[in-house]
This record gives structure tokens, C-alpha cells and sequence, in this order.
């Protein structure tokens, strides 16, 4: 289905208008906001919008579990065939190397979180915990293993606060020795005797819970979850509280976790595409305006430029998290070489390279010695990043409905709207780059989205906080994630969870969750009556 | 109520009726199972039969009947380990494996929820096998169990490593004798066939029981436009039609063309589904099958002896509504489709035919010149289906008007 033409939506846009100013708001059935009394602003010009992705949008699968995994709607010809290969490697799952029988599939490990990039993007969407996690009595633990779409980003932090500087990767997190920065908890068969198929160590999983009332006395339980780290390959069967001190290095205090939930990957070239100067004139460091919120930009270091020679390879953080990645192709190479252990152009070595437990595997295997490394070649990482660049935002669904539109209203007078900027306009994108050249992305470019993000880092507070640097990135920062498509998540993927490590079981929850720089808006929500928040909520899941 | 967005050329009727008729209430919820895609067609569909016969009648049936197979799959597999292993045993847990890879691929058509959230489609139908580390896996553990194959990676269990030990390695012939078992072998079937009944449970579960709390997933789709899964009748419908639409597109433009390759020099054998067992072309066969069930409303519909009509609630009916030459048309494509899938087959003989003498696999069947016209046909065929489904049917959901 194509999307109304401009001159249609225009018309249309009025003529809805002029009909709902008659209809008495709507919604909790007062035109102001239940938080403070003052009167609701105008609907905002993103209300009806319903080409989020521009003339990538998906209007063909964006009420199913096919919403996130769609082809850019402007993708033709060759273009369309290059996503489609990207996909079919996508999905790809991999095998230890080196395989006689499947040398293109062979390279899994030997650490790794995944063996496929599906398995921690379901369906292009979120990740989840497992069932049994999820069914598992409040306070059980559970083992990760097999295809979990979740890991720990792990790191020392023991001296002053980071310089950044070109030596020190612009205060990258520091590896914890012996390891990585990464916890990998899967290991290829063989790889420990001692415990066949887990990596550097076990995880364990369990959840908390809580209660938040609002002032209408309804109330909603808050899920946390809490991890372990167990039998480290340096003390095999150690756990914390075993020994004082800890003897593996990874028990060690100054070593810090944050778990990662596999987020979706639609839309990632609009986000890549949009102008620096756009990005960083949203920011606000300093909170010079005095409204409680700051917005900072993540400068980290771009491997990309320093493949090519670049004596300041620093870039603006815009994807992962914590907007510790400076593109697409970074991003994707590294998910390569960490979640999957699988090396590539851009990360042509094994994460363990050079540890204990990698010296003893290859004395073990010394067939997987390299020598048939990268694992994957250039065309098929290029190929992968050409997909995940060219998946298609959802199309809205009920814009004109007048609980939605209400609860834009109330989404643009709580101020969430701004660090979930609503809008951008395209610019170029950098490309997929390679040693051998730099595949263009021009479907992305000067389209009009609607991400509802302004791609900076804010403090979400305590509640939230991973207590782990990350480049610029404080302990209780994280980068305001984009909400289109949010509203298809239970649809995609029924038992996904928002927010880094899919706690949050809905949205309701997530919001819930904001702090920081976000309690104001948060506790605005908070004292909404149920109509308003059900509204707001209902706007949200138009996205 | 809704203020119900339709097209252009009705919205502005309908937002001045339907619009400040539904206003004063200021509710949301989506109760007209209008997908907010428009209709200009002006044809009204009420989809609440059509749902609840895919999802009972269809979906949970299939899932029903795999669960079945695999329980007896446990049993035949059990018998190779309780007594000795005779010809007789080692011929029906063959067999047993075969019949759960009907229901399985019989599913293929509506891959989405449970099986996907639950983990189930890597866990019993991982490609490719490890070979190297399943014989040294087996001569580190002769007793295997069920748990151990719980913990393992995905390329070490499954349906395809079940295939393995049943059949052989496939490249000479499909017939493993009983006697070629070893003991660790027969404790591994058991531990892998313990280990996918358990994930075919789940999903059953999941379909009719409860799905983490949510009731079975059935009734979210039964229960569309209440549920915060499924907003509307017409999301259920997109989500039938693009499951048609993927099983085409695999069928047809992966488990076909990857391993057929671009040229008669360019095949890869390595990428053939099922390749151990043989079972290739009746894997393809049963994924149109999945299409043709779901699209005819009957399970198991036979175009020998079958005939289709709106009352049997399948996709059919929808397509009827709009456009009845293109639901006969469509029918007619399906069904030449698998059809020209058996010609690969040949008659009588599932997973061979008589090409210049000799018996061929789907395997061998991209070696061989004449092989390769017939593979090249169905994958013709198979994406006549898909081109259709894509072009002309799903176009037809946001010209529907779900509304009861």
C-alpha cells in the first residue's frame, strides 16, 4: 500500500482537523493535562505522520510479525537483490571451523554469544529471555545458553577518570585481562573439558520485582533482572562469595557488567544518514536552558577510520545502546567478530586473541589457527550491512484515532518529545565500507523520518544505571532509543522485553522505568489519569 | 470505537460519520478489525470464521500432529536401544522420522510466534550438521541424555541430526542398516528424539494451552483487535498471507536455488535440506502443502479428490471476495506448483526418478541435466505463487473492510 500522496495528507490532515475540534478532545475528555492542569499544546505536525521511514516505509507487512523484516519500499534492481543476499546471510547460522563440508558456514567461536545474527534479532526485532527464564519462580536462576539474545558488555574500571586521547581509543572500555570486553558465554565443543560448550563463563539469570503505584491507586509490578557470573575458565566452578578474595580475574570488584539485549535493526541507514550538525545541535551538555535535560553526544573510535589511516579516528556514537558505535558497518563487522566469533575484514582477529583460554584451544585445535581467516568474506559482511541498512520502519497504524492523537498531544506536552526528538531530514550516508570499496546507500538519503530520538546520551538515573564507562558515556547513560515500530514489538516477538536488557515486559513499564534526566516526564506520566495514560500509551503503540 | 481512518476517496464520509459518531466516547480500541489501511474497493469481509478455522483447524492441528509423530518417533527410536536393534526397528524409526518431518514442513507455511519466541525452529531444525564434532561428542559421551542434548550448540541436534544417524551420510545411498549403529549412536537418537519431543510439546503448548501467561497463542488471534498482539482482524489476515508469501519465497528461491546454483557447474550438494534421508523433494512437497492448507481451509487437501469453497474457511474465501478468478487462478498455481515438484519426484518412487536409468535424489537431481529442467520448472512454478501472493493478494488486505 502506498502511502497517501503529500497533497492528500495535507487535505485530509485539515479536514480531520476542523471534524475533531468538535469532538471535545477526546481521550480522558478534558483538553488539558491531568499532570500540571495546563492546557494541552496543539496537535503537533508528527501527529498524523505515517511515514516514519519516508519512502522506505513499510506499508505492506506493518500489522504482522513481518513488520520489522521488510524490504526499504524504494529498494529496486540490483539494490533489492544485494538485500536480499544480505538477508539469506542474516539468517545464516555458523558452524566451528575449519568444515571440510560447509567452508562458508564454518568460523563460529571459538567464544561466541550466538551463531547466527537472527537468533539475537528475532525477526529483525527485539530479542528475548527464554521461557523457562520467564516462567521460572521469582528469584530461581537460569543458565543462559543456546540461542540467547542477550550478553554482558563487561570492562575494568579501577583508576581516574578517562582522558580521551587517540592512544586510549577515546576512553574505550578497558578489556578485563585474560578476557575481553565481552562475556562470551558459549564456547565451540572441546573448547573447556571441563565444561563442554560454555565460553569464558556461565550466566545466570534470575528477577526482581517491585511495585509502582500511581495516585489513583492502580498499580504495576516493575521486572528487574539480576545476573551471575559463575565458573570462569581461570577458577572452573568458582562463584561469587566462594572466596575472599575471588581468585578468576573476572570476579574481581573492579570488574563492571552491563547486559545488551538484541535490539531491532530496521531502519538503521535513516538513522545513519542523518546530518552530524542536526544531531549535535540538539545537544545540551551544560542543561543551558534550564529544563532538566542535557542530551550529549558519544564520541568513540571509528575502526573505519583508522583502517584508513586516520590520525583522530573518532566519530559520533549513534548505534548500540549507549551510542558506542560510530555506523552501521561497525557495528555489524563487530557483532561478527564478538557475538559470534566470527573475524572479518574489519576485525580480522579472534576477541580472546592472545588469552589463556585461546592459546590452550589452539594448542588443542590447531587447525583453527587462522590461516583460512577473515571467516567471512568482504562481499558478505557487505552484503549484511546492506540489509540492515535498508530495512524498512513500519508504517503508523491508526493515526487518525482520536485516543492517538490525544496522546501525542500529551507526549509533546510532557516533554518527551524532547530527547524523543520526533523528525529529521535525511543527509548522506557514509556508505558500507571495505577495503575493496564502498557500497552507496541512496534509498536512505534525503528522506523525512520520524524516529522519535534524538540520538544523544542522557541520564536515565539509578534505576537504569549499568555503573560502566563506555567512551563518553557515564554509568547511568544511555542513548534515547528510537520509537518507531516500538508499537509492533508484542506483535514481532511477543516475549520481548524493552530497554537494554529487556526488563520491561511492556511499554507501560518502560516508561515507568525513566529517571534521571526523565523523572520529570516520567512522574508527569505518573499523574495522569488512567484515560490520559492509556492514551499516551496508545499513541506510543501507533508508532 | 475508533475514529476509523479509511482511504481518500472515503475518508472524507467516513471521518464525518463514523468520525464524530465514534468522538464523544474518546476510547481507542481497534473493535471494527479495520487495519487503518483503507478500503476502496468496498468489499467488507468479516475474517472471525476464516481466523478460527487457521488457527484451530490448521495451525494447531498441524502442531497437534507433530507432537504426535515425534512422540512416536521417541518410541521407535527407544525400541533400537531396548533389545537390539533389528532391520524391522531400524526400517520404522526411519520411517518415524519421516512422518514427523510431514506435520514440520507441513508448518513452514505459518512460521511465526511460539516457534519463533520459544527457540523451537533452531532447536529441532538447525542447518548445517557438525559432523566432526557429533562423532567426537559421541566418543566422549556414550551415554548421552536428554539434558546434555539441551546444552549442546544447535548444529548437533535436531531433526537433521536425528537424519544423520538414521540414514547415513546420504551420498551413496539412504538405506543405514540397523546393524551400522553403534551403541553411543542409538543412546544419542533416544537423548535427540527425548530432547525435540519436548520442544514439539512446547509448541503445541504454546498454540493450545498457554503461551507465557498470554492464554494459547490461538486465541490472540482469535481474539484480534482485544489483544496487544494482534490490533486487528486485518493484522491476523496480513499475517496468514505474508506466512504464504515467506514458505513460497524459501521454498522456491532458497532450498532450491541455493543448492541448484547458477549453472550445472555451480551446484552445491551441501546446501540440500534433508539431504541424508533423501527426503529433499518431499520436504519441498509438504511446503506447498502448507500453502495449499491453509489456503484451502482443508487440511491435507488433495486436488485429486478435493474441491474448495468459501464455507471451508481458507484463504481462498478471502481472495473469493474480492476477485473469485484470482482465488481460482491462485488455487490452479498452488497446486501446479507441488505438482511440478512430484515430476521431479517421479511417480511412485518419493525422492527418486527414472532419469536416464537411473534412481536420483533431489541431490543428484541438480548434477543432472535433465534434472536441473525439472528443478528449474518448479522453481518456476514456485514463484508464479509467490508473485501472485505478493502482487495481487496481499494488495487486497488494506482494500478490505474487516468491520463485523
Amino acid at each position: 500500500m502506498a502511502s497517501p500522496t503529500a497533497s492528500h495528507r495535507l487535505l485530509a490532515t485539515t479536514l480531520f482537523t476542523a471534524l475533531l475540534a468538535g469532538c471535545g478532545g477526546g481521550g480522558g475528555g478534558q483538553d488539558t493535562d491531568a499532570g500540571d492542569g495546563a492546557p494541552l499544546p496543539p496537535e503537533p505536525d508528527w501527529a498524523r505522520a505515517e511515514a516514519l521511514g519516508g519512502e522506505t516505509t513499510n506499508f505492506t507487512g506493518n500489522h504482522s510479525t513481518f513488520g520489522f523484516d521488510t524490504p526499504a519500499a524504494n529498494l529496486r534492481g540490483e539494490a533489492l537483490a544485494l538485500h536480499l543476499e544480505g538477508d539469506a546471510e542474516f539468517e545464516r547460522k555458523f558452524i566451528r571451523a575449519p568444515s571440510a563440508d560447509f567452508p562458508e558456514q564454518d568460523g563460529v567461536g571459538p567464544v561466541f554469544n550466538n551463531d547466527a545474527c537472527i537468533e539475537c534479532h528475532a525477526r529483525d526485532g527485539r530479542a528475548n529471555y527464554t521461557a523457562e527464564a520467564l516462567q521460572a519462580p521469582e528469584g530461581k536462576w537460569t543458565r543462559l545458553g543456546s540461542n540467547e539474545g542477550l550478553f554482558l558488555a563487561m570492562s575494568v574500571e579501577n583508576g581516574p577518570p578517562c582522558e580521551p586521547t587517540a592512544a586510549n581509543h577515546y576512553c574505550a572500555p578497558e578489556t578485563v585481562p585474560g578476557f575481553s570486553d565481552q562475556l562470551f558465554h558459549r564456547g565451540v565443543y572441546g573448547l573447556r573439558d571441563d565444561s563442554p560448550f560454555t565460553g569464558q563463563a556461565d550466566v545466570y539469570v534470575r528477577f526482581e520485582t517491585r511495585e509502582v503505584r500511581y495516585p489513583d491507586g492502580e498499580t504495576v509490578t516493575l521486572r528487574k533482572p539480576v545476573f551471575e557470573v559463575r565458573n570462569p575458565y581461570d577458577s572452573p566452578g568458582e562463584a561469587p562469595g566462594d572466596y575472599t578474595p575471588a581468585l578468576s580475574r573476572l570476579l574481581q570488584d573492579d570488574v563492571r557488567f552491563s547486559p545488551r539485549m538484541g535490539p531491532p535493526v530496521f531502519g538503521l541507514g535513516l538513522l545513519a544518514a542523518i546530518p552530524e550538525q542536526d544531531i549535535l545541535a540538539l545537544a545540551d551538555p551544560g542543561d543551558t536552558d534550564g529544563d532538566g535535560i542535557s542530551g550529549r553526544p558519544n564520541w568513540v573510535f571509528d575502526p573505519v577510520k583508522a583502517m584508513q589511516g586516520d590520525p583522530e579516528p573518532r566519530s559520533l556514537g549513534r548505534f548500540g545502546w549507549k551510542a558506542n558505535t560510530p555506523s552501521v558497518t561497525v557495528q555489524g563487522a563487530g557483532a561478527y567478530r564478538g557475538d559470534m566469533g566470527v573475524t572479518n575484514y574489519l576485525f580480522p582477529e579472534e576477541s580472546i586473541m592472545g588469552t589463556a583460554l585461546h592459546d590452550r584451544y589452539l594448542a588443542e585445535n590447531p587447525a583453527d589457527n587462522g590461516s583460512h581467516d577473515p571467516e567471512v568474506a568482504e562481499d558478505t559482511v557487505k552484503a549484511v550491512m546492506f540489509y540492515t541498512n535498508t530495512l524498512a520502519v513500519p508504517g503508523r497504524r491508526n493515526v487518525d484515532d482520536e485516543q492517538v492523537l490525544r496522546g501525542a498531544r500529551l507526549f509533546a506536552s510532557m516533554d518527551c518529545a524532547k530527547c524523543h526528538h520526533p523528525s529529521f531530514e535525511t543527509g548522506e550516508h557514509p556508505g558500507v565500507w571495505g577495503p575493496s570499496g564502498t557500497e552507496p546507500v541512496p534509498q536512505v538519503e534525503g528522506q523525512t523520518i520520524h524516529p522519535f530520538s534524538d540520538m544523544l546520551l542522557h541520564d536515565m538515573g539509578e534505576g537504569l544505571a549499568d555503573h560502566r564507562r563506555d567512551f563518553a558515556a557515564t554509568g547511568r547513560e544511555w542513548r534515547t532509543r528510537p520509537l518507531w515500530g516500538i508499537g509492533l514489538t508484542e506483535t514481532v516477538n511477543p516475549l520481548a522485553g524493552y530497554l537494554h536488557d529487556g526488563r520491561a515486559r511492556t511499554i507501560e513499564e518502560a516508561i515507568l522505568w525513566h529517571g534521571g534526566e526523565a523523572e520529570n516526564a516520567r512522574e508527569q506520566f505518573r499523574r495522569l489519569d488512567k484515560a490520559d495514560r492509556e492514551a499516551l500509551l496508545t499513541f506510543i503503540r501507533s508508532l | 470505537m475508533q475514529c476509523k481512518k479509511t482511504a481518500f476517496t472515503t475518508a472524507l464520509f467516513s471521518a464525518g460519520l463514523l468520525g464524530l459518531t465514534g468522538c464523544g466516547g474518546g476510547g481507542g480500541s481497534d473493535d471494527d478489525g479495520n487495519n487503518g489501511g483503507g478500503s476502496d474497493a468496498g468489499v467488507t469481509f468479516d475474517a472471525r470464521a476464516l481466523i478460527q478455522k487457521q488457527a484451530d483447524g490448521i495451525i494447531t492441528t498441524t502442531y497437534d500432529r507433530l507432537n504426535a509423530e515425534a512422540d512416536d518417533l521417541v518410541a521407535a527410536v527407544e525400541a533400537l536401544v531396548t533389545d537390539g536393534a533389528t532391520e524391522a526397528e531400524m526400517n520404522a524409526a526411519q520411517q518415524a522420522w519421516k512422518d514427523a518431518r510431514v506435520p514440520w514442513e507441513s508448518s513452514e507455511g505459518f512460521l511465526f510466534g511460539p516457534v519463533d519466541s520459544l527457540g523451537v525452529d533452531p532447536a529441532i531444525d538447525s542447518w548445517p550438521l557438525n559432523t566432526p564434532d557429533l562423532a567426537q561428542f559421541l566418543r566422549d559421551n556414550p551415554d548421552a541424555t536428554r539434558a546434555d542434548i539441551e546444552n549442546a550448540s544447535d548444529d548437533l541436534r535436531g531433526f537433521h541430526a536425528m537424519e544423520y544417524l538414521l540414514f547415513g551420510d546420504g551420498v551413496n545411498d539412504n538405506d543405514k542398516a540397523a546393524t551400522e549403529l553403534t551403541e553411543a549412536e542409538r543412546n544419542y537418537l533416544v537423548a535427540l528424539a527425548r530432547a525435540f519431543e519436548a520442544q514439539t510439546q512446547r509448541l503445541a503448548d504454546a498454540w493450545t494451552v498457554d503461551f507465557n501467561g498470554r492464554g494459547p497463542y490461538a486465541g490472540l488471534l482469535e481474539t484480534a483487535g482485544e489483544n496487544t498482539v494482534y490490533a486487528s482482524r486485518a493484522a491476523v489476515v496480513e499475517e496468514l498471507i505474508n506466512g504464504l508469501i515467506t514458505i513460497a519465497d524459501e521454498t522456491s528461491n532458497a532450498k532450491m536455488v541455493e543448492p541448484f546454483g547458477p549453472s550445472i557447474s555451480g551446484y552445491d550438494t551441501s546446501l540440500v535440506e534433508s539431504q541424508y534421508s533423501w527426503n529433499s523433494l518431499t520436504d519441498f512437497h509438504n511446503n506447498f502443502q502448507s500453502i495449499l492448507n491453509a489456503y484451502t481451509g482443508k487440511l491435507g487437501y488433495d486436488p485429486a479428490t478435493d474441491s474448495v469453497s468459501n464455507a471451508d474457511n481458507g484463504l481462498y474465501a478471502f481472495v473469493h471476495a474480492h476477485d473469485a478468478t484470482l482465488a481460482d487462478r491462485l488455487l490452479a498455481e498452488i497446486i501446479d506448483a507441488q505438482q511440478k515438484i512430484a515430476l521431479i519426484k517421479g511417480d511412485g518412487n518419493p525422492d527418486t526418478t527414472e532419469i536416464n536409468g537411473t534412481a536420483l535424489p533431489f541431490r543428484e537431481q541438480i548434477k543432472d541435466p535433465a534434472g536441473r529442467v525439472l528443478v528449474q520448472d518448479a522453481i518456476d512454478a514456485g514463484n508464479t505463487v509467490l508473485t501472485t501472493l505478493e502482487t495481487e493478494v496481499l494488495p487486497l488486505v488494506p482494500a478490505t473492510d474487516f468491520a463485523d
